[in-house]
């Protein structure tokens, strides 16, 4: 039998010993320690929100990551939200026209801090095929983006592996206190 | 499609406008052309749409040429078909690059509308006494004609056009004051 304050575990009958910090903390099994902007980032990184912009082709596939065959959830980006307010990621998926371009800015300025852009396929990245008045060339010009998926257009899991590396970037990230 | 009534339309058109018929053809394909003035092209509408022989009540498209560089002339372009005879004919109306108008023919031919808008964002055409004359595809700050010959179709020119669209976008800072209420009004009709 153990002390007083161990916690014994069924299977073995060992006990477990609490873990002393160096300050004389003393803690106990099944609790991790960790700083509080790596908790933060790692709560956020598996509920990253995208806002639903589908412009082209390119949004098929978008849609192909979020059903169930290659199935976003897993990462937990499957909520797809109508309004700009509620979402922190913009997958722009597809061309934009120069005409789409003010209404993809005003939805980009409306979601809330932090964001993040993936710029996926080849003309959300530099235009593409498209070498016309009527299509800017890349939409990072105007948006800040952060991760780039090229492919035209790009398989879901080069989304996926997309969405991965912003999940590195968030993880990352320094979180601001107010 | 005999001959006869081929010969019928245009002769039709002579007899109505005159010497405002400047010139008729054929095309490659064997349709008929008629180049005619623009103060006759209501006429020439209003009596496909009414007349009971003629019955040439379908607009297919409107579209523009641009001479430019050859003629110093635009073209403003309207087919016209009938759905009862297998029948088509083409009016081609030029119009002097100095001075580029042509009339609507939306109160006539509904079907026009769009059409019009276009030719006049595209090809610079003014289309005098059209209902609803804004943009139709183009964004509302571009000035340039991009289906003109003279618009640049790639290389560093059309990367000039970004250039300066960019830079306007940038300059405004605050992009969403980009979308004026006026602009959202009009997007949300």
């Amino acid at each position: 039998m153990g002390k007083r304050g161990d916690v014994v575990m069924q299977s073995s009958g060992k006990p477990l010993k609490y873990l002393e910090t160096r300050s004389g903390i003393q803690i106990p099994p099944g609790v991790a320690i960790t700083r509080l902007d790596e908790s933060i980032n790692w709560m956020r990184k598996f509920s990253v929100w995208p806002v639903s912009l589908g412009l082209a082709c390119c949004a098929f596939e978008m849609m192909s990551a979020s059903a169930s065959r290659y199935d976003i959830a897993r990462f937990g980006s499957e909520v797809f939200r109508a309004s700009p307010r509620q979402a922190d990621l913009m997958i722009v998926a597809g061309r934009v026209s120069w005409k789409m371009m003010p209404v993809v800015r005003q939805v980009y300025d409306q979601m809330p801090e932090p964001k993040w852009v993936i710029s996926m396929g080849a003309c959300a990245s530099c235009g593409g095929i498209f070498n016309t008045y009527a299509i800017a060339p890349g939409v990072d010009r105007i948006l800040p983006v952060d991760v780039y998926v090229p492919g035209c257009p790009p398989r879901p899991e080069a989304l996926l592996q997309g969405l991965l590396l912003i999940q590195e970037k968030l993880q990352k990230s320094k979180v601001e206190y107010i | 499609m005999d001959d006869v009534e081929k010969k019928n339309i245009l002769d039709f058109i002579r007899n109505l406008i005159g010497s405002n018929l400047i010139n008729s053809a054929q095309d490659c394909e064997g349709v008929d052309v008629a180049i005619i003035d623009r103060n006759s092209l209501v006429d020439v509408a209003k009596s496909f749409r009414d007349n009971p022989d003629l019955r040439m009540r379908h607009l297919s498209f409107v579209t523009a040429i641009d001479r430019i560089d050859m003629e110093k002339l635009l073209y403003a372009v309207y087919e016209f078909s009938s759905l009862d005879d297998d029948r088509r004919i083409r009016i081609k109306v030029p119009v002097v690059a100095k001075d580029p108008w042509v009339p609507s023919i939306t109160s006539i031919f509904p079907s026009a509308n769009w059409h019009e808008r276009e030719m006049m964002e595209c090809f610079g055409i003014e289309v005098r006494g059209h209902p609803d004359p804004r943009k139709l595809l183009l964004p509302d700050w571009v000035t340039e004609k991009p289906l003109r010959k003279s618009f640049p179709s790639g290389g560093d020119e059309l990367w000039a056009f970004h250039e300066k669209t960019i830079e306007m976008f940038n300059e405004k800072g605050d992009y969403a004051g980009s979308i004026d209420d006026d602009w959202l009004e009009r997007f949300n009709e």
